[in-house]
Order: C-alpha cells, then sequence, then structure tokens
C-alpha cells in the first residue's frame, strides 16, 4: 500500500465506537488520527444500517438555507471538503432547483436570498439554459437556480473512512453487537458485545469511553445503559428507475418536503424520498402508495421517469433527532445533529451522537471526538479536514486467509 | 407472496418463510425473514428454523437467550438494496447474483436456494471476506465522462481555487466491484470445486475479470499513456489466463460486459 497517513503519539486511552454507519465510520477514522486506540462494533456488515441506503446526494445546504442558514452553512463547508477527501466517489455536476408553478416560482426569491445569507453561491439561470444543460427536465419549469450540490457513493465515502482507521491500526468488528453495559459508580466501564460470526460468543470489552453513533438505533442502544437518547426512527422511501435522466441533481424549489428530489446514479434515476414514523428501523419496505407518490413525484421533475422501467425500490430509517416528534412537524423540525455527553445525565464514560445526515458525516465525527477529548483530558484536535483517507478498496485488500 | 428461502449455514441449511410484497426481492425477503418483525411473520406463515446437520462450531440457535435482534440469524452483507454498492451477492439459487437486485417474482417457484460466493472465504452463512476480490483490484480513478457527449459542460457554482468555472460532466464507472465476475469465472471456481476443500489448488492464477475490464476502462480514459493498466494485461495472470467461457458478462450486474473488454484487451484494441 504506497498510502501513508502521517501519525501522531499514541494516546494511553481506548474509545470504543458503537456503530458502524457513516457516523461511526467517520469518528473512527477522526479518532484514530487523533492517536487514540480505537475499536469500532458493528452489529453486521459495516454501512448495513441507513448510510448504504441514503439517497447519494451531497447537499450544498441549499435545500435547508432558508429553513436552518447554520446547517446550510455546515453543509456547503462538508460539501467541499469531501470534494477535497473523496473526490472519486463523488459525482460533481452541481444541482439544479426549478419551479413548476407560480407558487414554486415565487418560493424563488426567498430561496435565493436565504443561500447568499448561508453562503451558498446559487444562480438564478434561465428555463431555457436549465433545459440545455439537463433536458430530461420538464417543459414546465418556470424558473431555475444552480447549486453547487453533488451526488455521492454512499457506501464507497464512508468505506474510505473506514479503510483510513483500519490504516492506522483501529479493531473494526464488524457482525459484532452491543448487547449491554456494565456500570458501576455512574460510570459506563464496559461493553457487552455478541459476536454473530462466532455463535453468538458474548464478550465484555473494556474502554475508557463509549461513544453511540447508532443512527435510527441510537434510543434502543442508549436504552442498554439507562440512557433516553432523543432519536425518532422514521421511514424514508426511494424509487429507483433505469436510465441516467440528468447528470445534476435536481430539486423542487420549495421548503423541503417528499419527493422533490432526482439524483442520477451511475445508470439510474432516484426519486426521494417520503417520510413516516416507525416503531423500529428495522426491515423497512415502501409502501405501495409511497411507491406511486414517488413515480409521480419523479415524472414531475422528468417526464421520462413516468414510463421508465423500475430498477429497485427501497427503504431507509431516518435518526430524527428529537423524541416525541409528531410526522407532520417532523421534517422541518430535525435535519441538525448533536453530540451528547452523558455525564449530564448522571453517566459517566458514554456519550451520544445524534441525528444529521450522510453530507456532515465528517463534522459530526469531529464534534463527537472533540467531546471524547474534553471528556479524556486529552488536548488534540480533528486532523480529518486536511487529511485524506485511503481508498475504500483498502477496507478489504489484504484480509484473504 | 410467500418467500421460501433455504440459506447455506456450515454444512447445513436454514430454511425460513416469510410473508413478502410481490415485488420483494431475494434481499428484502431475507432481510424480514430475519428481523424481529419477520420472524413474528415467519411464525403466523407456520415457518420454521432447521438446523443444518453436521454443522461444526456452531451453538445450538432456536432456544435461549443471547438473540437480541433475530429469532433467526443469518449473517449476510447488504448496505444499498439498489445494485450501487455492490456488496450482497450471493449464489442464488446456484447462480452469482445481486440479492437486492434479485426479484423474488423473476426466479422459478419453490424455495430459493442462497449460498455464499464461492471466490472468497465464508465468515458465516452467506457472509463472505472480500479480500480476493480487492486484492485483484488496481488503484484505478472512479470516475468518467457520461456518455452524453452532446450536452454542454456544467458550470460549478463553487469552483475549487484556481478550478474553471464550468468542468466537464463526471460520473461513477459502472462497475460496482461486486465480485460476482469472479464468482462466475471457471478458471477462478472450476466447476465442481465450490464448496471444496480443494478449490484454492485447483484455481490457476487469474486476476479476474473485473481487474482486467478496470484496465480496459483505464486505457480508454488514458490512452497508451497507462502503462499500469498495459502491464496488468500483459501478465502471465492477465488477459493470457482468461479461457472465453465469457460468464462474467453473463452475470454482471451493471452491463459492464467484462469479457467483451477482455477480448478487446487481447486484440490490443
Ligand atoms: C430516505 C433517506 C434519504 C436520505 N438521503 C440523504 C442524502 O441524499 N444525503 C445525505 O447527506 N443524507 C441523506 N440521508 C441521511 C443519512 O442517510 C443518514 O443521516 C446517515 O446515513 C446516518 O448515518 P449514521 O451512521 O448516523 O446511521 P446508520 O448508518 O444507521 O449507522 C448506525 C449503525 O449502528 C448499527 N447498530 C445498531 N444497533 C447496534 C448495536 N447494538 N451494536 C452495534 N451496532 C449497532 C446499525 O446496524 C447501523 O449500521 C437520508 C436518509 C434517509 C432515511
Ligand atoms: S465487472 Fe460487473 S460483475 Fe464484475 S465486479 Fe464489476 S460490476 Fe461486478
Ligand atoms: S445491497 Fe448494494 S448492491 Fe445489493
Amino acid at each position: 500500500m504506497a498510502f501513508e497517513i502521517p501519525r501522531v503519539d499514541p494516546l494511553p486511552f481506548r474509545v470504543a465506537v458503537i456503530g458502524g454507519g457513516g457516523t461511526g465510520a467517520a469518528l473512527a477514522w477522526d479518532l484514530a488520527l487523533r492517536g487514540f486506540r480505537v475499536v469500532i462494533f458493528e452489529r453486521g456488515e459495516f454501512l448495513s444500517g441507513t448510510t448504504g441506503r441514503h439517497h447519494g446526494q451531497l447537499h450544498s445546504g441549499a435545500r435547508y438555507a432558508s429553513g436552518d442558514p447554520e446547517i446550510a452553512r455546515e453543509c456547503m463547508a462538508e460539501t467541499l471538503a469531501l470534494r477535497r477527501l473523496v473526490p472519486d466517489a463523488i459525482e460533481y455536476n452541481g444541482g439544479l432547483f426549478v419551479a413548476l408553478d407560480g407558487e414554486e416560482a415565487a418560493y424563488g426569491g426567498r430561496f435565493a436570498e436565504a443561500c447568499a445569507e448561508a453562503g451558498i453561491p446559487a444562480r438564478e439561470v434561465s428555463p431555457a439554459r436549465a433545459r440545455e444543460l439537463e433536458p430530461g427536465l420538464s417543459s414546465r419549469v418556470e424558473r431555475a437556480f444552480l447549486v453547487p450540490d453533488g451526488t455521492f457513493d454512499a457506501w464507497r465515502v464512508p468505506a474510505a473512512f473506514l479503510a483510513g482507521a483500519r490504516e492506522l491500526g483501529a479493531e473494526l468488528r464488524p457482525w459484532t453487537g452491543v448487547v449491554g453495559f456494565d456500570a458501576t459508580d455512574g460510570r459506563v466501564t464496559a461493553a457487552r458485545v455478541r459476536d454473530r460470526a462466532r455463535a453468538a460468543a458474548e464478550n465484555r470489552i473494556e474502554a475508557d469511553c463509549f461513544v453511540i453513533a447508532c443512527g435510527a438505533w441510537g434510543g434502543t442502544v442508549g436504552a442498554l445503559a439507562g440512557l433516553e437518547v432523543p432519536v425518532t426512527p422514521a421511514a424514508g422511501s426511494m424509487l429507483a428507475v433505469k436510465g441516467r435522466l440528468c447528470d445534476m441533481v435536481i430539486s423542487r424549489l420549495r421548503p423541503p418536503g417528499d419527493g422533490d428530489i432526482l439524483v442520477p446514479q451511475r445508470g439510474l434515476s432516484i426519486i426521494g424520498s417520503t417520510q413516516r414514523l416507525v416503531e423500529s428501523p428495522d426491515a423497512l419496505l415502501p409502501t405501495d402508495e409511497e411507491i406511486a407518490f414517488l413515480r409521480q413525484s419523479g415524472a414531475a421533475l422528468a417526464p421520462a421517469f413516468a414510463d421508465a422501467e423500475i430498477d429497485s425500490a427501497w427503504c431507509a430509517a431516518r435518526p430524527l433527532f428529537g423524541s416525541a416528534l409528531d410526522e407532520a412537524a417532523g421534517r422541518a423540525a430535525s435535519r441538525d445533529f448533536a453530540v451528547l455527553d452523558h455525564e449530564t445525565d448522571g453517566m459517566a464514560g458514554i456519550a451520544s451522537v445524534v441525528g444529521g445526515k450522510a453530507t456532515t458525516l465528517r463534522v459530526m465525527a469531529e464534534k463527537a471526538a472533540d467531546l471524547v477529548c474534553r471528556k479524556l483530558g486529552v488536548e488534540r484536535s480533528c486532523r480529518t479536514l486536511e487529511t485524506a483517507p485511503p481508498s475504500w478498496r483498502d477496507l478489504y485488500r489484504g484480509r484473504a486467509p | 407472496m410467500i418467500a421460501k428461502l433455504s440459506v447455506a449455514r456450515g454444512d447445513g441449511r436454514v430454511e425460513l418463510e416469510v410473508e413478502a410484497p410481490e415485488w420483494a426481492t431475494v434481499l428484502d425477503a431475507l432481510e424480514i425473514a430475519t428481523s424481529k418483525k419477520g420472524t413474528t411473520e415467519a411464525r403466523r406463515h407456520g415457518g420454521r428454523e432447521k438446523e443444518g446437520e453436521g454443522q461444526k462450531g456452531k451453538e445450538e440457535k432456536g432456544t435461549g437467550s443471547g438473540r437480541e435482534w433475530n429469532d433467526v440469524d443469518v449473517l449476510y452483507r447488504h448496505s444499498c438494496h439498489h445494485g450501487s454498492c455492490g456488496v450482497c451477492g450471493a449464489l442464488v439459487n446456484g447462480r452469482p447474483a445481486l440479492m437486492c437486485r434479485t426479484p423474488l417474482r423473476e426466479l422459478p417457484s419453490g424455495v430459493v436456494r442462497l449460498d455464499p460466493l464461492p471466490y472468497a472465504t465464508v465468515i458465516a452463512d452467506l457472509a463472505v471476506e472480500p479480500g480476493p476480490l480487492f486484492d485483484s483490484l488496481p488503484g484505478f480513478g472512479y470516475l468518467r465522462p457520461p456518455a452524453r457527449e452532446e450536452l454542454p459542460p456544467v458550470p460549478d457554482p463553487a469552483p475549487l481555487p484556481g478550478a474553471p468555472a464550468e468542468r466537464p460532466r463526471e460520473r461513477f464507472e459502472d462497475c460496482i466491484e461486486c465480485g460476482l465476475c469472479l464468482a462466475a469465472c471457471p478458471v477462478l471456481v472450476p466447476e465442481g470445486a465450490e464448496g471444496s476443500d480443494e478449490a484454492p489448488d485447483a484455481r490457476r492464477p487469474f486476476v479476474g475479470p473485473a481487474a482486467l475490464a478496470m484496465a480496459r476502462r483505464e486505457l480508454a480514459k488514458k490512452g497508451p499513456l497507462s502503462g499500469p493498466a498495459r502491464t496488468l494485461a500483459a501478465a502471465p495472470d492477465g488477459v493470457a489466463a482468461c479461457d472465453r467461457a465469457f460468464e462474467c458478462s453473463r452475470v454482471c450486474p451493471r452491463g459492464v460486459a467484462p469479457g467483451r473488454l477482455i477480448e478487446e484487451l487481447r486484440r490490443g484494441t
């Protein structure tokens, strides 16, 4: 392996990351770069939760600008960062927000202002220019804005971070789920893990700090330590048809809602998504109504979507930050993320990172690793902005028998 | 519909039965069947779990505790559920396929047999360690221009410092690095060698269809300048080791046609 990661002095602390989605992957990489001894547990294969299944939109933040300029700003910064760090796993073709009726056209003014305020370079182009750039677009387009969105490979970006963590000596433990915690005197001292590949052998794993990065499963895992982690799982469905109907990400020019993003993905076009609260994030499937709705929504943006052959329909569990959201308020309320120190809940040695989106996985990890440093009294700053991870292909290289 | 799956487990098999929507894929059915929800369903539909005989090193399941997520704990790899990550390959009724892109209704009725891909080491059940695949792959770039040449370049609203205001369109290579072509290759997995301990010895050195397809793509993008791609193709375990069975092209879920690309390398085109 020609790839050399600049190293720092090892720290005498072991940190256990629980959950091997994008957030956990980026956190393992960040902590390993700071010099921690890292172990990461994932109950299935890595990236088998929400992360691999998402839409693949690299959010410039334009979608969130009018709702929350802070989230938008963060997305813009992360888009630029990921483009530098993992360019090979990003199709950077930009995005278009298009108005399909008068109401949406009228929203354009607010949209442009909000983007400017959040530092997102959105630029209005004529409907004719929009259709020149994307001939598959609906002829109903009344107004269009160019934004710095992109598409990313939902699996390959986080897999590169895991490959980097592995390269730095982090212990990767797929097929190993946390089934309980041991606590003494208000401090979590060990996790009990079950190794599914080894006939359910159960082990006790000690660490100086535990971080729950279990996405929509955060509540369930937190409960194992008697904690209330504020995450509400919501099911989001997506529909892919055969044929690449666009190169840019096409969004509806209106406040974020259902069925309003069309994302190209190799030879497919994917429309998403929907939202419904669910009790358990496990084994979600789209409903027939959602599939029909998505088909219509895709066709509104790109008419060819209506008759294109369906390639796949699937569903992912959105980790909404917050516990008692009602379905209506859900979408606007909580695209944000939080890093929670459970010492404030009376339990030391454990923290959670909740909410967020795949675009912001790196910065979520940075904030979580900052918290780990504070908890352990370590002064090491984040290095993930200036250190590119190795290729995702290195995640499994050299693992032949 | 009721899906019936028979999943390899060591020397034995696990039988699953589950209710799934008409359009569901093999992966959907497997995921429901092995989740808590699914096992309740499975029972309702008379499902049962049978442990294979002659299993080694596996605890008897089906009773007792310690099964927090699944009542039927089957290991399988999956991520994107739409044919983009490349991790969910398995032998479906004996043929390499992505489980997420195999609708149940396209299979003959009856029990669907699921076995792990034969080119890699089995971790447990259907889960394999894809090391041999990634070891075979060169480190070539993953982006290429989309095929629609008539389209203008895209404006870049946020150019990186020094970059031009417009950029050529880009997209990922079609190959999702799933390894189905390796699993289907009669050079890498000789007939009858599947699952036999002799298999690795029976194999001739061959870098495999995926790596050679990548070499051909690299040459298409970089021209004769790509020394590494030429070297890879010209090595004794490169093009010369291919027996032209074209099984790779038949199983490739993304239309990469590695067999054709290997022929192009052979002809020097
Ligand atoms: C429909 C939909 C579309 C989306 N589209 C986009 C998009 O276009 N762009 C974007 O940026 N974001 C998008 N998102 C958001 C994004 O996918 C998620 O925010 C992100 O993937 C969450 O990552 P995570 O690592 O926090 O969670 P996950 O990926 O779910 O990872 C958590 C992991 O924890 C594991 N786990 C659970 N319990 C245990 C245990 N007991 N022990 C060990 N491990 C355990 C799970 O198996 C899982 O792998 C979308 C989300 C949805 C639902
Ligand atoms: S060439 Fe096709 S079958 Fe082979 S790894 Fe790539 S996508 Fe899979
Ligand atoms: S789950 Fe990604 S290819 Fe099947």
